[in-house]
């Protein structure tokens, strides 16, 4: 059986994106609007950027709340989604943005000691 | 000459004449050691403004080591910082004053001025006579004395109806902080603030009975104890919040293990001891009380055991609850009240006998503790009242005023640091990993250790999690099947023919580090799983599944598990054993929160 690697997807935020372009990302961030085609979202980022995310297949059209996508960076705006999953109200009505943006800043401002 | 006008010319006369001199500086002519009563040596000195001398100047004891350590020595230049003037009766030559030297600094040692300066002559002492060699004193010009009196200007007169002017001088009262043991006569005006019970002891060297009561007046505060015959002379008489007169008695260094007053001194009443009570006194110059008030904030860093004075607004008042001293088999009352003040901490005070049950929370008053003792349970703090400890509700003190004002401006959702919080992250809590816990060799010392971590319930043996428990209410010892539908009790010594579940979970926990087995009894088991033990111990004879399906719900989710760690030994074999306290689902929020902080105060990144 042939194994696989599976390359490790980074935390980001709006800011960070744009480091991490055409490697894996996981992004979280609040649905602004569904394209008409049902093939782009914008989300709002947690540090309240605005980032379009783009897939291959059209998405459901109703999708509201918080989405948490894995996909690939393109730009500083844009991502490549691969999948998506909607966040449940009852864990994201409280979700606290500034804790997440100060997570992700301590981690690509400091090398991780278990590696 | 350079040293001649170092000297404070004419002070000595002014000192002797009860006039107060600010740091005189003199030269001391000569040192000879005297043999007092009892072991302890001084030194009296023969001291020279330069132009008066007097030999009468005795050294405090605290202060031989500069003699013997050679610092003071004839010729020497000194600054004397704190002295009392003392009048000593002797049979043969009648009364004459001694000064007492209590703190003095060497200016220039006795081997740099080497010589006398000028030509001091004695002082002629009180009644007239020379105390030495008949050459008349000469004149001096009396330098101005910063106060004209030797007493404290803090003591206002009153005047005294009562006649008792022939055995107390009123003029000549003592502020309390002024007595030491180098005084004979004093009197003191002071308001009793409490006074114990009269207390019998009994041993080998016999009985006795003593009672003790706390002094205090403008100046300061002392204990005073009056054992057997004056403890029956003034049991009666003294009446807690009077102001009396107090006169003679011996002062001695007080035993810090029994008093907690800001005193270094204590009174012990003598057969020459005169108390008469002080009439015809204004009695708001008299403060009713002397607090050393604590901040709550910093109770959690002071010693288990030691003894606080603490100000706060009662937040909260639990009820009277009873429970029975397991030494003295007495049934007690019980209230523990929450008390918090502007360090935005809060602490539970545990309330006694009368002061439990007749206490009225429902106002939230501002409650001032005299003498409550620190206590420490499984690693939180709280404040215990003792007997002697005094409480007053609402008083009419300083802080008392502004911690109401404080509080009463308060907004409603301010939180407070508690500090005896026993099981929720308060302040003193700590947290580690479980190879964290183990590298500190946590539990190997005297007492358990508590701490904290983040950790995934990953086992639990569920099928030994009930045990069969004595059905009475206060006993938890397991009993012994006997398989006739009886159950023995091995503490209780009796048998019954029904008994309690009761739970003690073994179980696993495991975060990045490592795992952990660990123990959770009735109340932590019970919490973790969100039932009662009868409940479990239903669905266990009832309902198999459902009963596995209890444990099954709460594993492998990431907890905040408050342990206890101590070495136990258990048939000649010690192992550490951890046990929870504690278990609650995480909060994310106040986790990541501290994670956060933790991973910026390590790494030393700042916002």
């Amino acid at each position: 059986m042939e194994s696989v690697v599976l390359p490790t997807r980074a935390f980001v935020n709006g800011s960070y994106l744009q480091k991490f372009i055409d490697k894996p990302v996981t992004f979280i961030g609040s649905v602004l609007k569904v394209a008409s085609d049902s093939k782009s979202i914008t989300l709002q980022s947690t540090d309240d950027q605005v980032v379009t995310v783009h897939f291959h297949e059209p998405i459901d059209s109703s999708l509201d709340g918080w989405v948490e996508v894995h996909g690939y960076a393109k730009s500083k705006g844009t991502i490549g989604g691969e999948s998506y999953y909607n966040l449940p109200s009852s864990i994201t009505n409280d979700f606290e943005k500034q804790q997440f943006n100060e997570t992700v800043a301590l981690i690509y401002s400091l090398s991780n000691p278990l590696k | 000459m350079e040293y001649e006008k170092m000297l404070t010319k004419g002070t000595l006369l002014a000192i002797m004449n009860n006039e107060e001199i600010k740091d005189p500086i003199m030269q001391v002519l000569g040192v000879r050691k005297i043999t007092a009563a009892g072991a302890n040596e001084r030194y009296r000195l023969l001291i020279s403004d330069g132009q008066n001398l007097n030999s009468f100047a005795m050294l405090a004891t605290q202060l031989n080591s500069m003699i013997l350590s050679g610092e003071l020595t004839e010729f020497a230049i000194v600054k004397i910082k704190r002295h009392i003037i003392s009048n000593l009766t002797d049979r043969s030559k009648g009364s004459k004053q001694v000064m007492i030297l209590i703190d003095l600094v060497v200016m220039v040692p006795g081997n740099v001025v080497s010589s006398k300066i000028g030509d001091p002559k004695p002082i002629v002492d009180n009644s007239g006579h020379m105390v030495a060699n008949g050459t008349s004193a000469p004149a001096v010009a009396t330098p101005k004395p910063q106060s004209n009196s030797v007493k404290m200007p803090t003591v206002q007169s009153s005047v005294i109806n009562n006649g008792l002017q022939s055995v107390i001088d009123v003029d000549n009262i003592h502020p309390i902080n002024s007595l030491s043991p180098y005084q004979n006569k004093w009197t003191i005006r002071a308001r009793v603030v409490c006074k114990t019970p009269i207390r019998t002891w009994s041993n080998q060297r016999g009985d006795g009975k003593l009672f003790s009561m706390d002094l205090v007046d403008e100046s300061s505060e002392i204990r005073a104890t009056a054992f057997n015959n004056e403890c029956d002379k003034f049991f009666d008489m003294i009446e807690v919040n009077k102001v009396y007169f107090i006169t003679r008695g011996a002062i001695k260094t007080a035993n810090k293990k029994f008093t907690n007053l800001d005193n270094d001194y204590e009174l012990t009443f003598s057969s020459e001891t005169q108390i008469f009570p002080c009439h015809d006194f204004d009695d708001s110059q008299m403060p009713a009380m002397k607090f050393n008030f604590t901040q709550l904030s910093q109770v959690k860093d002071m010693d288990v055991d030691s003894i606080v004075d603490i100000i706060g607004v009662c937040q909260n008042a639990g009820d009277v609850t009873n429970l029975v001293s397991k030494t003295t088999r007495k049934e007690l009352q019980k209230r523990d009240v929450t008390l918090v003040d502007q360090s935005l901490s809060s602490v539970t005070a545990t309330l006694w006998g009368t002061q439990a049950t007749d206490f009225d929370g429902s106002l939230q008053p501002v409650i001032a503790i005299k003498g409550s003792r620190i206590r420490e349970f499984m690693g939180s703090k709280s404040l215990s009242l003792l007997g002697s400890t005094i409480m007053q509700i609402n008083p009419d003190i300083e802080e008392a005023h502004r911690l109401r004002g404080w509080y009463d401006s308060l907004p409603s959702n301010v939180e407070f640091n508690s500090i005896s919080t026993r099981s929720d992250g308060g302040i003193n809590t700590k947290f580690l990993t479980i190879k964290g816990a183990q590298l500190a060799q946590l539990g190997s010392g005297d007492k358990a250790d508590y701490y904290n971590m983040y950790s995934h319930l990953i086992f639990v043996k569920s099928e030994s999690a009930l045990y069969k428990a004595c059905p009475k209410p206060d006993c938890q010892k397991k009993v012994i099947d006997r398989n006739d539908g009886t159950y023995r009790c091995e503490k209780c010594n009796d048998e019954t023919e029904n008994f309690k579940y009761r739970l003690m979970l073994q179980a696993q926990l495991s975060d990045s580090t490592g795992n952990q087995w660990v123990t959770m009894f009735q109340e932590a088991a019970e919490t973790l799983l969100g039932t009662t033990s009868t409940e479990l111990g239903r669905l266990m004879e009832e309902a198999k599944e459902e009963y596995c399906d209890v444990f099954q719900k709460q594993m492998f989710k990431l907890f905040d598990a408050r342990a206890r760690a101590k070495m136990e030994t258990y048939n000649n074999e010690t192992r550490l054993k951890v046990s929870i306290v504690n278990m609650k689902p995480i909060d994310y929020k106040i986790a990541n929160e501290k994670l956060i902080a933790d991973i910026k105060r390590l790494s030393g990144i700042s916002t």
